[in-house]
């Protein structure tokens, strides 16, 4: 039955284009900012450093990509709690209550849906990219790094899912959700350091990013699609390719030390927890 | 057990609002129970406690020998009851049969029942031509047939239905009727309804009106009737009647109405000796049974000017 739940919410989400629109609005503003002039910012300032080459637009995509997939993740988990928004709000969730299934078992239902609707989006995001970098004359990820991209990616899903329902669980009207989608997919991007790089922002912005999960996503996604690109570009100019990584959030330097990916990870996995832990609680609250 | 549902002294309050303020009734198995009440008279809020889907405040209820209250009896209650909502709760962007066997699986049955009772609903509800239509795009009376399907898939043996023809044409009110009195009478499914109108509830086998969450009536439509509507004759008199006169030995009221006079008996048989008295005067008279309506309309007055005073 949980299987039906998640069938339903499924076909709903897809047949809705408003709710497939939304969640991919934040993406569509991305591609748009970074066409119109995020590009050029990037190409110009990287060039301040090292000899204009090929290899540079390669590297700005590739890093505007890793942005792009984290976003991909949060944009689309949301917009499939739509679902459940509208079916509190229109009282569907009354006809699902009389039927054999639970409270628990149909909010896990829009839980699980936004976890495959996620990671489906973003797993076609992510092919698209590779075939953008490729088609700019970038290279493939490696293998490793695929499977490395992949696994984030999951993890990716599964936070933003977990952030969303927290957030959802707050929430009553579509008026509402609404609101805070908007405002999610304008915060966004400079959350995760996309619109502005890091180095730009002022200290205690930067800090602010630091503890916000997301942004740890994309951080490990830029660290394993410009890895290649990083060595190419800053062949010969090694010490500036770590004020590139720093600069431009591909690693995070915090009380004048780096950040390892292990620790990102953990982090990513911590949030996934004590928000998973959190939202049920409040599902308790909320239901009792 | 020869009560499908049984209720007894039921409260909700919300906050301070008392929307039904302790109420009885039972509803005998295979009956048409009609549950009648202007707006906001606490039909939905009724509905909505013996659905399982709101807790009561206080009382007794018993569906089909489950007691409302614990889990477990909950879940026994929702898979022998149906409900008609009253708002259209169907997902727009699914067909008519997705939707169908969507809730169904819901319901823990098997592939083989769910095609089966499918089946079932198609033809009893004609599903034919709108099964492959988006839900969203069907007509008011479309979505009512879809709607009702959507309740039977399971084979209920109650199906509650709030207000299932507000806003309907008269043939698809018809329509809905006629397959309300079907499932009664072919399955013995019990029915019980809401409505605003009076002439819908004339063919129940019970009714309770209710206003401001308390019962202000109930019995057979018959009863009703008898109780609170009174029969009316109707005169037209010759030219050179004394119309002064008649009215003074009449007894009863009689008010002008055009070129009419109405007078309001107690019954029909009333009628009689009063046209023997007067028929030299008369030039034609219609004795008219009260209607199913008038009841209505008399009992909400009535319990309007009991609460003012
Ligand atoms: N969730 C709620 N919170 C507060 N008050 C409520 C709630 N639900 C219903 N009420 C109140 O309870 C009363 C009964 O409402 P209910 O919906 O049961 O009426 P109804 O007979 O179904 O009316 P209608 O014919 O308009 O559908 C109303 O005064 C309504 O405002
Ligand atoms: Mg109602």
């Amino acid at each position: 039955m949980l299987l039906s739940l998640v069938s339903r919410n499924n076909k709903v989400f897809f047949r809705n284009k408003l709710l497939v629109f939304f969640s991919l609005l934040s993406v569509l503003i991305l591609i748009g900012l970074y066409a119109i002039f995020l590009q050029n910012l990037q190409l110009n300032s990287i060039a301040e450093y090292v000899p204009v080459t090929p290899e540079i637009e390669v590297l700005v995509s590739e890093w505007m990509v890793a942005g792009l997939l984290s976003i991909i993740a949060m944009s689309a988990t949301l917009g499939v709690f739509g679902i459940y928004i509208k079916d509190l709000e229109a009282k569907t969730t009354a006809d699902f209550l009389v039927t054999a299934a639970s409270r628990y078992k149909i909010q896990l239902s829009y839980v699980i849906s936004s976890c495959i609707i996620g990671f489906s989006m973003t797993f076609v995001g992510f092919i698209c990219c590779e075939i953008f970098i490729v088609s700019i004359g970038g290279e493939l990820l490696s293998p490793i790094a695929m499977l490395k991209a992949v696994g984030i990616l999951i993890l990716a899903v599964v936070m933003s899912s977990m952030i969303n329902l927290f957030i959802v669980l707050f929430i009553n009207t579509e008026t509402a959700f609404s609101t805070v989608s908007t405002i999610s997919g304008t915060l966004l991007g400079f959350l995760c350091g996309i619109y502005v790089p890091m180095a730009v922002l002022p200290t205690a912005i930067q800090s602010a990013i630091h503890f916000f999960p997301v942004s740890h996503i994309t951080v490990l996604l830029r660290d394993v699609f410009t890895a290649q690109s990083v060595e190419k570009v800053f062949a010969g100019y090694e010490l500036y390719a770590k004020t590139y990584k720093v600069d431009y959030g591909v690693i995070y330097e915090i009380d004048g030390s780096i950040l390892s990916s292990l620790m990102s990870l953990l982090f990513v996995l911590s949030t996934i927890i004590v928000l998973g832990t959190l939202s049920a609680l409040v599902f308790r609250r909320k239901y009792k | 057990m020869t009560y499908a549902i049984e209720v007894s002294n039921l409260k909700k309050h919300f906050g301070t609002i008392e929307a039904v303020k302790g109420i009885h009734f039972q509803v005998k198995k295979g009956s048409l129970f009609a549950f009648l009440g202007s707006n906001g008279a606490g039909k939905s809020t009724t509905i909505e406690i013996l659905c399982t889907l709101l807790e009561k405040t206080s009382g007794e209820v018993t569906i089909n020998g489950h007691r409302l209250g614990t889990m477990k009896d909950n879940e026994r209650i929702r898979k022998s009851i149906g409900i008609v909502f009253q708002q259209s709760l169907l997902d727009k962007e699914l067909t008519v049969k997705e939707n169908i066997i969507h809730r169904g699986r819901f319901y823990h049955l098997t592939k083989a029942q769910l095609i089966e009772n499918y089946q079932f609903v198609w033809q009893y509800l004609k599903l034919g031509e709108i099964e492959l239509k988006k839900y969203g795009q069907l007509s008011g009376g479309q979505r009512r047939r879809a709607d009702i399907a959507r309740a039977i898939i399971h084979k209920p043996s109650i199906l509650f239905l709030d207000e299932p023809t507000t806003g309907l044409d008269p043939h698809t009110r018809k329509f809905v009727w006629e397959t309300i009195e079907r499932l009664r009478k072919e399955i013995g499914m019990t029915i019980f309804l809401t409505t605003h109108y009076m002439e819908e509830a004339a063919n129940a086998d019970q009714i309770v009106i209710i206003k401001k969450g308390e019962i202000i009536a109930q019995g057979t439509p018959n009863e009703l009737k008898e109780r609170f509507a009174s029969d009316q004759m109707v005169l037209s008199f010759k030219k050179e009647a004394d119309i002064q006169q008649i009215a003074e030995q009449l007894g009863y009221v009689m008010v002008q109405f055009g070129d009419v006079y109405k007078v309001n008996i107690p019954s029909t048989l009333h009628a009689i000796p009063i046209i023997e008295r007067i028929q030299p005067f008369l030039t034609s008279f219609e004795v008219i049974k009260g209607s199913i309506d008038q009841v209505f309309i008399h009992i909400n007055e009535e319990a309007g000017d009991m609460n003012a005073t």
